[in-house]
């Protein structure tokens, strides 16, 4: 097929010259669809590369032979459309409708077929005679597609010759009605893309008046359909070229008609579904993707509440079964030796620095360290449900509680991050344009149980609640989440009053988990943890220690305790004495601080471990109560300063913590009677 | 099927590209081009996970969000309130 000519400058020269005597065939097509290799296939050595004039984009031209004769063949710039977007888009249909040459072969992907008819329908309506190398399609065979190419090249109404150029399959064909349709053997009777009737009576309109006007070498009929279609290039020359008069009735034209540029786009993708759906065969069933078949289920609005609702559930076991056992053991034989081991050798010491260390350090940051079995498994959880692919479908069965609010498709994006830290989940709603939108998205998104949250009442409904803890838990995320819901509702009522729009999810496919991406996060995660703890966690409960300390070293005098009676009050209607009461408004500073200040409250030493000392204290009604106010209660710090940071107004910010204060009372309130009524 | 796929969108259900495509009894990829068309001519928008959320955010390195759905939805023509 290719002949190759080492030949100098001059020689090179005269060889260009005499080769534009020769038969001029056009490679175009979308980037990725084996042009390139189709274009070095034919041409071999004997090609030349340079730059479009005025452009830096490469300019591939070459000569091949073929049944006794030489033909040039010229690789245009990969386009996805023939529309002015790009200057690769207007170098090819410059070089096609000015060199006019004698064959364009539109190389087109038989993988994605889809994409490639679309430049497909561009190029038939043009009047060059046009070919379709139908390529790659061994790997449309390996996807499970089923051409039917007698079909699809009836109704083109053009030549389609299938091809995989990588092993040069299909090119003796190619050229063989590349040959046919050069010396005219062949006859095309190109089916083009339909646009509406009422849009054709607007471009025959067009046609008669810019008939007469417009330059060599555009052809009248497509120059009408470009301005239709609002191409700006065209639009520009056919301004200059046109008397004003002319101009006038063509704007006035366009301006009746200015959905006109919609419906010719409309008609190409109409035109590429007929091909698809006649010419191409899908997957039968049995081959249907792992992704398709499992989303039938994931993503069903019922059905996908139920496996949510199930998967959510199957993590608190997990949590229970493998990290509670792990919890507890650290707390008996890490804390408590280390608790005895710091009293022990600290006795000689002052009073004072043995209780700090054993009291507040140990008590304290020892307390929130055995968290970690917890944390570490629900990042875990929640990391390889994102990576295989499944969070994304979480999400989309959650937009049926977004139609309850009212609230845009892009509320939910934020809402979403909120899993992981409600901090980013604020910060994300500088997506959202609408600013009631926006607000009402602040104000609920820290009602999402993070994973602080969720670790606190890990640790505490395993305590408490032993081998109910994973219905106690799962029971109490799925309240904070209708909380949200009733929350939106009211919002949207008050403040936004908008109306929802739809959205289109693109969910990515299942795959695999990486496990090492798994390990990495839960690593770089519980890395943070540990930061937190050594550093927010650990001044807390020095500060703690140090009020529960002082003034005379005993803690029902203390400052704590002052501070706790003052208090005592408010959380007495959800059953709290004024430790509990402090500790939950210790979880305003970070989350973990309430287990922290119970730690430090009560120790931990010879009457057993901090979740010993809490079952033996309070009764399950209270208990329950504790942890339904914990999942509610008002955001930590670094979220409230986020949203203050975001609505740009402390006003918002207390507002936010009005609704969650008052929520988590009321609910708590409730559960602590109901449960207190039921013999807890 | 532009106009099909745009009154969809004006509607309140949201759906994946898969339904989407078997409601307008076209491929997933063909949805797919002809959001990419709309957001080209400004009637629709992608939203990316943390798009804009990313800058100054904590987890900014280690949140995966690169990883999470892309959503399309109609584009807001003007904000109602600036920030």
């Amino acid at each position: 097929m290719s002949e190759c000519h080492p030949a100098g400058e001059a020689t090179h020269k005269n060889e260009l010259k005499l080769q534009r005597d020769l038969p001029l065939i056009a490679l175009a097509g979308q980037p990725n669809t084996g042009k390139s290799t189709l274009f070095n296939l034919l041409t071999g050595l004997n090609q030349h590369v340079g730059n479009w004039p005025g452009k830096t984009i490469e300019r591939r031209e070459g000569v091949f032979h073929d049944n006794g004769r030489s033909l040039r063949l010229i690789d245009l710039p990969g386009t996805y459309s023939l529309t002015a977007n790009s200057p690769e888009e207007l170098i090819a249909r410059e070089f096609i409708l000015r060199e006019q040459p004698d064959l364009v072969i539109a190389v087109v992907s038989a993988a994605n077929l889809e994409r490639s008819l679309y430049l497909v329908a561009e190029l038939i309506s043009l009047p060059t005679p046009l070919v379709v190398a139908l390529n790659m399609m061994d790997v449309a065979e390996l996807e499970g597609y089923r051409i039917d190419v007698e079909v699809l090249q009836a109704a083109l109404g053009i030549p389609v010759v299938p091809l995989v150029a990588t092993r040069a399959q299909g090119v003796r064909e190619l050229l063989r009605v590349v040959d046919q349709v050069i010396k005219g053997e062949r006859v095309l009777m190109p089916r083009l893309p339909d646009i509406r009737a009422d849009h054709q009576q607007a471009l025959k309109a067009i046609q008669s008046l810019i008939q007469g006007f417009v330059p060599q070498p555009y052809p009248l009929e497509w120059t009408a359909m470009k301005l239709l279609e609002g191409d700006a290039e065209l639009t520009r020359l056919m301004h200059k070229t046109l008397p004003p008069e002319r101009w006038e009735a063509v704007h006035e034209v366009l301006r009746s008609h200015d959905d006109a540029l919609m419906a010719v786009a409309s008609g190409r993708y109409e035109w590429i579904n007929r091909l698809m759906r006649a010419a191409v065969a899908r997957p039968p069933v049995g081959q249907i993707s792992l992704t398709e078949r499992l989303d039938r289920w994931a993503t069903h609005p019922v059905l996908g509440l139920g496996i949510l609702a199930l998967i959510l559930g199957a993590v608190f076991w997990v949590t229970f079964t493998l990290g509670s056992p792990l919890q507890a053991w650290l707390e008996s034989e890490v804390v408590e030796r280390l608790a005895s081991f710091a009293a022990a050798t600290l006795a000689p010491a002052p009073a004072w620095l043995q209780s700090l260390v054993v009291d507040g350090v140990i008590g304290g940051v020892g307390a929130v360290i055995t968290f970690i079995p917890i944390l570490a498994i629900f990042f875990a959880a929640f990391g390889l449900l994102e990576d295989v692919g499944y969070m994304a479908r979480a999400a989309y069965v959650m937009d049926n509680f977004m139609h309850l609010m009212g609230l845009h498709g892009k509320s939910f994006l934020p809402l979403f991050l909120g899993f992981g830290c409600n901090v980013p989940a604020v910060m994300g709603t500088r997506v959202i344009d609408s600013w009631s939108a926006r607000l009402v998205t602040i104000l609920i998104a820290p009602f999402i149980p993070c994973t602080a949250r969720m670790v606190v009442v890990a640790f505490l409904a395993g305590a408490f609640f032993g081998q109910y803890a994973t219905l106690v838990s799962w029971g109490l995320a799925l309240l904070a989440l209708i909380m949200l819901v009733i929350s939106g509702v009211l919002l949207n009522a008050l403040l936004f009053k908008g109306k929802r729009s739809a959205f289109i999810m693109e969910m990515p496919l299942y795959h695999l988990p990486n496990w090492r991406t798994i390990a990495l996060l839960v690593w770089q995660r519980t890395l943070a943890f540990l930061k937190k703890a050594g550093t927010v966690i650990l001044a807390f409960s020095v500060l703690i220690w140090l009020l529960s300390t002082l003034p005379g070293g005993d803690l029902e005098s203390s400052f704590l305790a002052m501070f706790g009676r003052l208090v005592e009050p408010g959380g007495r209607w959800m059953g709290f004495d004024w430790r509990l009461t402090v500790a939950l408004l210790a979880s305003f500073l970070a989350k973990e601080n309430a287990i922290a200040t119970l730690g430090v409250v009560f120790g931990s030493g010879e009457e057993g471990g901090l979740s010993q000392i809490l079952v033996a204290t309070y009764s399950p009604a209270v208990a329950l109560a504790f942890l339904t106010a914990t999942m509610l209660f008002i955001p930590c710090a670094a979220t409230l300063a986020v949203i203050k940071q975001e609505a740009a107004s402390w006003r918002w910010a207390l507002v936010n913590i009005a609704l969650m204060l008052a929520i988590s009372i009321g609910v708590s309130t409730l559960v602590y009677w109901l449960a207190k009524g039921l013999g807890g | 099927m532009l106009e099909r796929l745009l009154f969809v969108l004006e509607g309140s259900q949201s759906l994946s590209v898969e339904e989407l495509a078997a409601r307008l009894q076209t491929t997933p990829a063909l949805v797919q081009m002809m959001l990419e068309h709309l957001a080209r001519q400004g009637r629709v928008e992608a939203v990316e996970f943390c798009e804009v959320g990313c800058e100054g955010c904590p987890l900014g390195s280690h949140c995966g969000a690169e990883k999470r759905p892309r959503l399309w939805q109609l584009k807001v023509r003007s904000r109602s309130e600036p920030r």
